[in-house]
């Protein structure tokens, strides 16, 4: 259980709460999936709302958002895109986007998580401290249940020219996707495609290049290979590579 | 730590541990307007508060956080207005509104609702109705289907804005004339086809066709307000939960782990000696006892084959230890030091190899008590067997015969508030149960035995109740606090987590059928056979009841046409089977939603394959008025059944309407309608099924009512019923005020508490209307007349006159002699009370229904599917409902919009499912979806009323036959836009596009 709450006041004094061991002490951005209940050993928690890691900036065509920042503000802000607003509408509901950080969900969302997807097709940046180290948001995907490059996350960066497409499969228009398909264009033709549909994992990048005809190839591979003896896999290997043809057609 | 915060208006300091949430704090300090759903995810949001303005779920985050911010809860907005002698503020226009809009049905949600729509209309005067969709999309709600609240907050907004809204209240707005069209008459042409909006101020009330014999009452058929609303706008403490006890504690169930399997060793030392444990009991501490969770009337119509401990676990999630603690973080920890060595079973999950030779056996208990056809030893709960007719020859006289298989999933009832209990010793040593429960009277005296108390030993209180939908019918968790209780002398709390309502408490039961229905060329059905295969779980709560209702709605309502209407062909056979998967049991519908999957895609089938109007094909074969109801025959809930004829049938004229309204025919062959310009993976469709239900079980369940007069012309209303928040405590004193002449807010609506109120069977079979509300009129008529004998003294004293009782009427609040005279209910009251011949006006009544009416409805439904994704989405839903006389449209309409809301999930999203260890796949609200308010179809609620004579109103039940249409309507659209056909409901992305596949 949580045996200590700790507020600092700066990103020094939160990265020396965050070096202890004892307690171990992990960040707190919004505390939505911070399970207290599932988490049976006791630590520390380091709320991050004081660091003034809330801002959402746009500079030279880069868009930087701190990692405290609610995933409710990006909705409401006029800097970011319709298509990642619809990414975060679809990833949980208005209240709970109050609360929720951009840095916790990036840590613990799951791999069909509309967010995630999006975000990884626009090849999002991460920013960790100590040490500023900068890595691809789909690069250390893969690597996430490890050890991470830092003990805070403490911004994202994109590039706010790219165009950004995003389907998620459900139940009803509101329900937690079973599947999450992004598609960013970028003005010299780079296009990439991610797949979010392995719940237990993270989501999948089946195409960074260029050419829309090789999309669909691209995504009927890597759906045929990650997605075997998956949930919903035959259903989900036909679909997908459909839908990346008509969202690249429609980009 | 301490933490400093404003909470409404106010600087709080409070000393709170690390760990706990904002939830538990708040709670702990007495703001029990925060609700709390037992989710751990944040799915529910009935915890909302506002956190520096915004809506946020206070479970998921720690008080700490908090710390510096300003807090909001609803205690801080409106109050009654009438404070005694203090100046009252009165309520905020956003909780009147919730109130003049019917948008309160338990109630569980509705803090929540009105804080999120406080925190948009303070950044936005003037919404949109999306915005307000989505303002509200955080807070789930199981009752209203959101129409009503989201009109509530565009009022609420118009009221801030400072505009003149019309009023919605039996003074004010009256159904509008237009939609007032006598019975036989067609629907005016100039109705509008099509989607236009209607004001605010209507679009709360549902489009009426009223009947010509009804009678203009002064309060029955009026969009009253609910009785119960104020104080649940203001979230006062009035659920189970919202007590604090000295001395209590909190217990936790050890659950399963496995699907079937001996208990071959417990050892409890370990929890035991945790300090702050109280008391940690296993089977070896408890008597055993077999019984029944299903809170039905007794005799039980089922099999007894629970046990409060048992040494055998029979799903994952069964019980095997209680624990009783100080906190619920020491209980949960105790649980954790519980050894228990587990002998597993093969486990028995699918329904179909139940009876087979070598089949797990789920209950081998020697004390296991049988009741008909029940038998363990090939896993059969029960069975039925129904022959109605010559069903061979009804076949042999057929030109086509159709046969197909129909499957139903497991789904949850999902009630907000989850299932809680506190129990304790009263200063008498006698049991009181504080539960939110559906049968008060059923849980008294089903668990007499089980605790080896005397019935006379135990009160069960019933406060209020968010939300239960059949989940609450069952005796299902008191037992385990009462156990404690016994063990600890002290209070104890049990609270299911979200969790444990999928893992551990009840559902629906899944279905398989095979039907086999002959048909001649003109659609004439001349014979119909059903069999039902039932998955009733671990145990056989439930088992024969809900099965027999499958069969006799969803297969009484077509005896076919010609001469077989007064013959007709009809067999239902069922085998309701034991597995190793959670239990089923009563959820709104009760069995209907099943049957109705199954006969109403059949019935879609053959009308396509016979090229006749699917609409056409089902009137012709449906029941008509002065009709044999053909299971009254055959089945009565394990009772003698009697032959009854239905009086009233409004289905044609739910049809004719509902057609219109929809605009079918220009629709349903349309292909220009079916395709989207520039859209062409996209394709509309258009669906329809018909429902019958019932309205109480006949010859058995009873209602009963007490009133009692006060000194200034109030009355008393106590009843057993138990209102989960359809209204039926606001219905039932409409009904009474109507009978005694005076206002609905001079009743005064107490249910219930079994040492108080007259009993009741509880709330459920659609019978609290029609059955507890009649006896609340037999009480009330009794009252009338006593009142009326008084008033006649009383004005004979004055005018020296000599008019009898008889000659008495009683209106606006007083009693009128003949030519004009009146004494006040005030005057009568203080003459009977303290002035000559004094005497308490009482009256109790009881009533036990004869008949079952059955409402009729016709289910529409539109969607939009995408051919690539199989993906649905429901566009609009419309139902044409004949439930009767309607007594309050608010409510009632509010029990229909719900009712398809909880349809629409049953249609498209839910579906419990297993892994193959038994493991439930489903255990939160997020796998398992229910709608939100910003994702809802268009919603249509439309009365077709006809007047039931056996009830003193002309009334039929309304709050089941919503569940039952929904799901096939939504198939039959698919299967209209892309000729894609499912056996098999939810319409998920994956089932829809296999059926395209195929197709």
């Amino acid at each position: 259980m949580i045996i200590e709450y700790q507020r600092p006041e700066s990103l020094e004094e939160a990265i020396k709460l965050l070096e202890r061991k004892n307690p171990t002490s992990l960040p707190l951005g919004g505390g939505t999936v911070l399970s207290i209940k599932q988490k049976k050993e006791d630590f520390a928690v380091v709320d991050i709302q004081n660091l003034g890691l809330n801002k959402i900036e746009v500079q030279d065509n880069l868009t930087t958002v701190g990692a405290a920042c609610d995933l409710q503000s990006l909705i409401e802000s006029s800097q970011i895109g319709t298509s990642l607003k619809k990414a975060i509408s679809r990833e949980i509901n208005i209240n709970m986007r109050n609360m929720a950080s951009v840095g916790g969900t990036i840590i613990a969302a799951d791999g069909c998580s509309p967010f995630l997807t999006a975000l990884s097709a626009i090849d999002v940046q991460l920013f960790w401290q100590p040490g500023d180290v900068e890595t691809s948001l789909s690069e250390w995907l893969p690597l996430r249940s490890g050890k991470k490059p830092g003990l805070l996350l403490e911004k994202i960066q994109f590039n706010d020219q790219v165009k950004l497409e995003i389907r998620s499969l459900g139940r009803s228009p509101q329900d937690y996707p079973l599947a999450s398909l992004a598609i960013a264009k970028w003005q010299n033709g780079r296009m990439r495609i991610v797949i979010g549909a392995i719940r237990n994992s993270h989501p999948l990048l089946a195409m960074d290049g260029k050419g829309t005809q090789e999309a669909f190839e691209e995504a009927k591979k890597i759906c045929k290979s990650a997605l075997e003896g998956q949930k919903h896999e035959a259903y989900l290997a036909s679909v997908l590579p459909e839908l990346v043809r008509q969202m690249t057609q429609e980009l | 730590m301490d933490i400093t915060l404003t909470l409404n208006g106010k600087q709080i300091q409070w000393t709170v541990s690390a760990s706990d949430t904002l939830l538990t704090i708040l709670r702990k300090q007495g703001y029990f307007s925060v609700k709390f759903g037992g989710c751990e995810n944040g799915e529910c949001g009935a915890c909302t508060v506002l956190f520096d303005g915004k809506p946020v779920n206070s479970c998921s985050m720690l008080a700490a956080q908090a710390d510096g911010h300003r807090i909001e809860t609803v205690e801080s907005l409106g109050e009654h207005p009438l404070r005694g002698w203090a100046t009252s503020k009165g309520l905020h226009p956003i909780q009147q509104a919730f109130i003049d809009t019917g948008a309160v049905q338990c109630g569980f949600c509705t803090p929540a609702f009105i804080l999120a729509a406080k925190a948009l209309l303070d950044r936005e005067p003037n919404p949109t109705e999306e915005m307000v969709q989505e303002a509200i999309s955080g807070v789930l709600c199981r009752c209203t289907g959101y129409i009503k609240p989201v009109q509530a907050v565009l009022r609420a907004a118009a009221i801030l804005r400072g505009e003149q809204v019309e009023p919605i209240n039996p003074e004010g707005l009256e159904i509008p004339l237009e939609w007032m069209i006598p019975t036989g008459s067609t629907v005016p042409s100039e109705e509008p086809c099509g989607d236009e909006i209607s004001p605010v101020q209507t679009q709360v009330l549902p489009k009426i066709w009223v009947s010509p014999e009804t009678t203009p009452y002064a309060t029955v058929g009026k969009p009253e307000q609910k009785l119960d609303a104020v104080k649940l706008v203001q979230g006062k403490s009035a659920f189970t939960d919202d007590i604090e006890q000295r001395g209590m504690l909190y217990a936790k169930v050890l659950r399963s782990p496995v699907a079937h399997a001996k208990i071959k060793n417990i050892d409890t030392t370990k929890a035991k000696a945790l300090p702050g444990v109280a008391a940690v009991l296993t089977w070896k501490d408890l008597p055993r006892v077999a019984y029944s969770t299903a809170g039905q009337s007794d005799p039980l119509p089922g099999p007894l084959d629970t046990f409060s401990l048992d040494n055998k676990v029979r799903f994952v999630g069964d019980r095997v230890a209680f624990v009783a603690a100080e906190t619920e973080a020491i209980a949960e920890n105790a649980i954790g030091l519980i050894d228990v060595e587990y002998e597993e079973l093969p486990i028995l999950l699918d329904s179909q190899q139940a009876m087979n030779e070598g089949a797990p056996i789920l209950h081998d208990e020697p004390d296991y008590v049988n009741f008909a056809d029940s038998d363990p030893s090939h896993n059969i709960a029960a069975k039925i067997r129904i022959d109605i007719g010559d069903v061979e020859q009804g076949f042999k006289e057929a030109d086509k015969i159709f046969e197909a298989d129909y499957e139903v999933p497991k789904v949850q009832q999902a009630h907000i508030e989850t299932h809680i209990v506190i129990t304790c010793w009263d200063e008498d040593d006698r049991m009181v149960i504080r539960t939110s429960t559906q049968v008060p009277f059923h849980v008294r005296r089903i668990l007499a035995p089980v605790l080896k108390l005397p019935m006379k030993r135990i009160r069960v209180i019933k406060p209020r109740i968010g939300g239960g939908f059949g989940g609450k019918q069952e005796v299902l968790m008191e037992d385990v606090a009462a156990h404690l209780t016994i063990a600890t002398g002290r209070p104890v709390r049990y609270e299911y987590t979200r969790e444990e309502e999928f893992t551990s408490a009840r559902s629906r039961h899944p279905m398989k059928f095979h039907l086999k229905t002959g048909v001649k060329k003109d659609g004439t059905i001349t014979a119909n056979e059903m069999y039902c295969l039932s998955d009733t779980g671990a145990y056989g709560c439930h088992a024969l009841t809900v099965t027999g209702n499958t069969g006799n709605k969803a297969m009484g309502i077509y005896p076919g046409d010609g001469k077989y209407r007064k013959n007709p062909n009809i067999r239902f056979y069922a085998d309701i089977v034991y597995t190793n998967t959670s239990p089923t049991g009563a959820f709104r519908g009760y069995g209907g939603p099943q049957g109705f999957w199954a006969v109403e895609r059949h019935m879609e089938k053959i009308a396509h394959d016979l090229n006749l109007d699917p609409l056409d094909f089902r009137l012709k074969n449906s029941i008509r008025s002065g009709e044999l109801q053909p299971f009254s025959t055959a089945w009565s809930e394990g009772r003698e059944p009697v032959p009854e004829i239905i009086n009233t049938v409004g289905l044609e004229e739910c049809v004719k309407l509902g057609r219109k309204e929809t605009c079918w025919d220009e629709k349903v062959d349309n292909e220009t309608w079916h395709t989207i310009p520039g859209k062409p993976h996209l394709r509309r469709g258009i669906g329809v099924a018909l429902a019958m239900h019932g309205s109480a079980i006949p010859y058995l369940d009873m209602g009963g009512a007490s009133i009692k007069m006060n000194e200034d012309g109030s009355f008393n209303l106590l009843v057993g019923a138990t209102d989960l928040g359809t209204g039926s405590d606001t219905v039932l004193a409409q009904m009474a005020a109507e009978v005694l002449g005076v206002k609905l807010e001079d009743m005064i609506v107490y249910s219930s508490d079994t040492d108080l109120t007259p009993f009741d069977k509880g709330a459920y079979a659609s019978s609290t209307t029609y059955v507890s509300g009649t006896a609340a009129v037999l009480a009330a008529q009794k009252v009338a007349e006593r009142v009326k004998e008084r008033a006649a003294i009383l004005i004979n004293k004055k005018t020296g006159s000599n008019f009898k009782a008889e000659d008495i009427k009683l209106a606006d609040r007083k009693a009128f002699s003949p030519d004009g005279q009146s004494v006040s209910m005030s005057e009568i009251g203080y003459s009977t009370i303290h002035h000559f011949d004094q005497e308490q006006i009482m009256g109790v009544a009881s009533y036990v229904s004869p008949v079952s009416p059955p409402p009729f409805a016709a289910q529409f439904a539109e969607i939009t599917l995408d051919t690539i994704t199989g993906e649905v989405t429901v566009d609009k839903l419309l139902m044409a409902v004949d439930a009767g006389v309607i007594v309050n449209p608010l409510t009632a309409s509010g029990q229909i919009e719900g009712g398809m809301s909880q349809a629409l999930g049953y249609a498209v999203s839910e579906e419990m499912t297993y892994a193959r260890d038994g493991k439930p796949n489903e255990t939160n609200l997020i796998d398992y979806h229910i709608f939100r308010a910003n994702e809802m179809p268009k919603l249509t609620t439309m009365f077709i009323q006809t007047y039931e004579p056996s009830h003193p109103f002309g009334v039929k039940a309304v709050a089941e036959i919503p569940m039952d249409g929904v799901a096939p309507a939504v198939a039959n659209a698919i299967y209209n836009a892309c000729g894609a056909s499912l056996s098999q409901n939810p319409a998920t992305p994956e089932r829809v596009w296999d059926a395209i596949q195929i197709s």
